[in-house]
Parts: structure tokens; C-alpha cells; sequence
């Protein structure tokens, strides 16, 4: 999963975290600038964790 | 994070993948107390109306959906992915498949849904479908994360290293499969803009109301039941340390599960604009549905043959076996009140709602009691839980709410249908509405501190995991004249 899969998923959720960007931007009601915002913070957060999470195998592996 | 697990065969295999599934058990008990306190309260409020505050967003209309998918989607969700994720680890001998990252994004993608979803409630979003109130952009994000986690669940069956996918298996995958049909095809709705929550149903009338009831029906008979059945039949046998018994009558009780319930759905619509064969079909289904749904509580009960000793000693397959019982109870109950004329008196009552109960609390929040007492030791790995004696409060706790819950509702319900339908003598109704409302009373402040009793009780749980994940072991006397039971070879 340390590898192609991570690139893959960071690709997939930076997509979320951009659509909830444009969501959260042109909402027209309250509702859909949390939803856009959720995704917004959701993409960026679940990146994080993949950086981190890569960091942390690739240091047990040293 | 993850656990060191090796097998009792020749092979070697990989660790599973337990963070998960703590995290998933974390927010099992975090969102079953949430889902309890809102249901107290929206109780209260029924009793004494001053409690909406005379704010939007604190009315029953709008709480009522945060406590029904808190109790639902969040509480039993939670319940159900984190027990499958950790079933189809154990009895497939294989790590889940799409690795920690796909695991992740299924936990936070779900918990995301929960939050927008009660969110859109508060602030007076809904589509209006009962059990499916979200909003066609939660709604899509749902089915994106339903898909990971279908594919999470056959990838790691499809890579076992056991030649036999046990029964449990066959009950999450039909809950995962199932349920994904139901929320796409009652979900079917047009946005009026992409950048706005509102939406329209494709379908109207009658057909619009068959659909909601197709899929809330099947949310009862995949979500609260069939899913469910699977944490019966892992955990009820792993608990009482003995095998399932029948092997075979868990078989048929799938199969004839699976094949009745989906046809179920009109008996919520008696009485109405739907075709009356279509009334006649979903009521004989149901009274079908009796037969493989006491073959399921059977099986689940008569696994203890042998052990029915431990039932005096250990608390946590109290829970477990009482929660079998209330799904006998209540699948007993259900068939009776979908019978036509039951159904002329029931419906539209408070009955319904102590039916809901009986099987939401007793069967659904029992039994997932009792898979997270189970899992809490093994997960954190705990010689045993905190206090035995504090799951056996938490148990009769618990269990006298249910008992005030459900008996005032049976009593307020057909006091309700029974008023609605008196006439005088010259052929006028002989009651007004309030006055019905008025007479229901006594019976909503005995529901809602029946209510109080099951919040009371889930914070002796949380107060005791919370114990337990530290490490603490309470001192204290056997129950029953008993050894305590302690949390070895569960795993």
C-alpha cells in the first residue's frame, strides 16, 4: 500500500478536498457550504494522515 | 495499531487490521449514548412541549430524524461495520483487503456522513423519506463510502485463507449488498441545483410511497436484522464458548430471511391508495417472515445448550441472549400487527413505536452491548473488563427502561387506536383529538423515564470500557458463587 496505492489515493482525495472547495465556494444555502466544507477539510485531513502514516512505515523499515 | 496475531494452523498470516475496528467500537458507544440522550429528550418533549424552547432547531420535528439515524446509521452502523470488519478478519484468516488507508477512509468517510447528515436536520434540511432523510449530496456520499466498504468486505473474503466463508459472513454481506440497493433505488431524486441541498424524488403518489416503504421496511430487515444476525452468530457462540446449534437451520435461516423480507414493504401502507393485492401480499410475507425469523432466534438461543449455566454467572452473554429474545419477541409482534385488521387498530398508534423500541433496544442495542463488551477486552488487550458487576447493572438497568418503554407504549397505543375508533350512539367519534393526546400523557412520562433508565445504563457502560481500556481490574465478588469470566482464548 506504500507506494502506487498511497500516489492513487492522495490523487482520489485531493479531488474531494477540490470538489468540496467549489461546492463550499458557490453553496446557495447553508446546508451545502458544510457539505462542501466537510469534504474540504475531509480531503486535506485523510492526505495528512497518508503522509504521516508513510512516514511512520518508512522509519520502521529503517 | 495493529494486532499480532498468528494462526492456530501451519500457515503464517498477515496481522489484522484492528485499529479499525477500535475505532469503529469507540464510535459505537460514542454515538449510542448521543442516540439514547436525543431519544430522552425528544421523549420529554412529547410529555412536556415547553421543552422545544421555542427554537427551529430544537423542535421534535427536527431532533426526532438526529435521535432516529443517531440510534440507526451511527449507533448500529457502527456497531455493524466494526464487527464485520473484525468477523471477516477472523473467520477468513486474512488482513482486510485495500489496506490501513481504504480502512481509514471507510471509518472517517462514514463518521463525515453521520455529522452532515444530523446537521442537515438540525438546520431543517431533509428529503422527507423516513429512515432516508438525508439530502441527495449526503446521500451520493454515502454510496461512495458504501462502496468502499463492499469492496473492503469481498476483497477480504475473496482472499481467505479458510475454505468456508462462515454463516455471520453471508448475513453482513447480504446487509452490505441489500442496503446498497435500497439507498440508490428509494434515493432516486433531481437536485434543483448543483450547488443547493434541495431535491425532488423521481417518483410521485402512491408509487413514490411504495418505494419509502420498500426501503424502510428492508432498512429494518437488512440494517437492524439481517446485519445483526451476523454479530449473533459470530458472537453468541464465541462468548458462550460453544458451537452454533445448527449449522444447517442457520443456512435456511438466511436463505428464507433473505426471500421473504424484501416483499414485506406494503404492510406499512394498509388502508391506503395502494392496490389491495399489494396490502394482501405484504401481509402474507410478513406473517411468513415468523417461521425463519424464530428459526434464527432458536438457533441463537439453543447454541447455549450445554452452557446455560453461564447465563447465572456471566452478564455479558446475558446481554447476548436476551437481545435473541427480544428478536423473537419482536419478530412475533411485527407479523401480528401487519395482519389487516391488527393493522386497522395499530396503525398510526404508539404501539408501533413500543414495537420499534422492543426491537431497537432489545435486540439491536443489546446485542451490540454485547459484541462491544466482547470486543473491548480483545481489542485492547485486557485480561478481562473492568466490572463484571457493572455490566450486570448496566443489564437490569437497561433492561427495566425496555420493560417501561414498551409496556406504556402498548398500553398508550391501543388506548390511542381504540379512542380514535369509539363512535356514540348517534355515529359521531367520541372523542376529539386532544383528548386523545390529552389521555396519552401519563403514559409519554413513563416512556421517557423508561428512556432515562437505558441513558443511565449505557453510562455504566461507558464509565466501565473506559475503565477497562486504561487497564483497571475492580476487585469484587464473583456473580452467581462463580469464578469471574475473564477475556482468555477469545481471541
Amino acid at each position: 500500500m506504500y507506494g502506487l496505492g498511497n500516489w492513487i489515493a492522495t490523487v482520489l482525495l485531493t479531488a474531494i478536498a477540490l470538489l468540496g472547495l467549489i461546492l463550499w465556494s458557490r453553496a446557495q444555502d447553508d446546508a451545502m457550504a458544510l457539505f462542501g466544507g466537510g469534504l474540504l477539510f475531509f480531503g486535506i485531513l485523510m492526505v495528512f494522515r497518508l503522509i504521516t502514516n508513510a512516514f511512520g512505515h518508512e522509519e520502521k523499515l529503517s | 495499531m495493529i494486532g499480532a496475531v498468528t494462526a492456530s494452523g501451519t500457515r503464517p498470516i498477515e496481522p489484522y487490521n484492528e485499529r479499525v475496528v477500535k475505532l469503529f467500537t469507540l464510535a459505537t458507544i460514542f454515538w449510542g449514548v448521543v442516540a439514547f440522550l436525543v431519544g430522552t429528550l425528544i421523549a420529554f418533549q412529547l410529555a412536556f412541549p415547553v421543552l422545544n424552547l421555542g427554537l427551529e432547531w430544537t423542535t421534535f420535528g427536527r431532533l426526532r430524524p438526529v435521535h432516529t439515524s443517531a440510534a440507526i446509521f451511527a449507533f448500529g452502523g457502527s456497531a455493524l461495520l466494526g464487527t464485520s470488519l473484525y468477523v471477516v478478519q477472523r473467520t477468513c484468516r486474512a488482513r482486510l483487503w485495500g489496506g490501513d488507508a481504504l480502512a481509514e477512509f471507510l471509518f472517517w468517510g462514514y463518521q463525515l456522513f453521520i455529522v452532515l447528515a444530523a446537521s442537515g436536520y438540525v438546520l431543517g434540511i431533509t428529503a422527507g423519506r423516513e429512515y432516508a432523510e438525508p439530502e441527495w449530496y449526503v446521500d451520493l456520499w454515502l454510496t461512495l463510502v458504501w462502496v468502499i466498504y463492499l469492496l473492503i468486505f469481498l476483497g477480504t473474503l475473496m482472499k481467505r485463507q479458510e475454505p468456508h466463508i462462515y454463516v455471520a459472513n453471508w448475513f453482513y454481506l447480504a446487509f452490505i449488498v441489500t442496503i446498497a440497493i435500497l439507498h440508490i433505488g428509494n434515493n432516486l431524486s433531481i437536485p434543483v441545483s448543483i450547488f443547493g441541498a434541495k431535491s425532488y424524488s423521481v417518483f410521485s403518489g402512491v408509487q413514490d410511497a411504495m418505494l419509502q416503504w420498500w426501503y424502510g421496511h428492508n432498512a429494518v430487515g437488512f440494517f437492524l436484522t439481517a446485519g445483526f444476525l451476523g454479530i449473533m452468530y459470530y458472537f453468541v457462540p464465541k462468548q458462550a464458548n460453544r458451537p452454533v446449534y445448527s449449522y444447517r437451520l442457520s443456512i435456511v435461516h438466511f436463505w428464507s430471511l433473505i426471500f421473504l423480507y424484501i416483499w414485506a414493504g406494503p404492510h406499512h401502507l394498509h388502508y391506503t391508495s395502494l392496490p389491495d393485492w399489494t396490502q394482501t401480499l405484504g401481509m402474507t410475507f410478513s406473517v411468513m417472515l415468523w417461521m425463519p425469523s424464530w428459526g434464527g432466534m432458536i438457533n441463537g438461543v439453543m447454541t447455549l445448550s450445554g452452557a446455560w449455566d453461564k447465563l447465572r454467572t456471566d452478564p455479558v452473554l446475558r446481554f447476548l441472549v436476551t437481545s435473541v429474545g427480544f428478536y423473537g419477541m419482536s419478530t412475533f409482534e411485527g407479523p401480528v400487527m401487519s395482519i389487516k385488521a391488527v393493522n386497522s387498530l395499530s396503525h398510526y398508534t404508539d404501539w408501533t413505536i413500543g414495537h420499534v423500541h422492543s426491537g431497537a433496544l432489545g435486540w439491536v442495542a443489546f446485542v451490540s452491548f454485547g459484541a462491544v463488551y466482547f470486543l473491548v477486552p480483545v481489542l485492547w488487550k485486557r485480561q478481562r473488563l473492568y466490572s463484571l458487576r457493572l455490566v450486570e447493572w448496566h443489564f437490569w438497568t437497561a433492561t427495566f427502561g425496555i420493560v417501561l418503554y414498551i409496556t406504556s407504549m402498548w398500553i398508550s397505543g391501543i388506548m390511542q387506536g381504540l379512542m380514535w375508533r369509539a363512535y356514540d350512539n348517534l355515529g359521531f367519534l367520541q372523542f376529539s383529538f386532544a383528548e386523545t393526546v390529552a389521555g396519552m400523557h401519563p403514559y409519554y412520562v413513563i416512556r421517557a423515564l423508561g428512556g432515562v433508565l437505558f441513558l443511565l445504563g449505557s453510562l455504566v457502560m461507558v464509565y466501565n470500557l473506559a475503565r477497562t481500556i486504561r487497564g483497571d481490574v475492580r476487585q469484587e465478588s464473583a456473580i452467581g458463587g462463580a469464578a469471574p469470566a475473564t477475556g482468555t482464548a477469545r481471541a
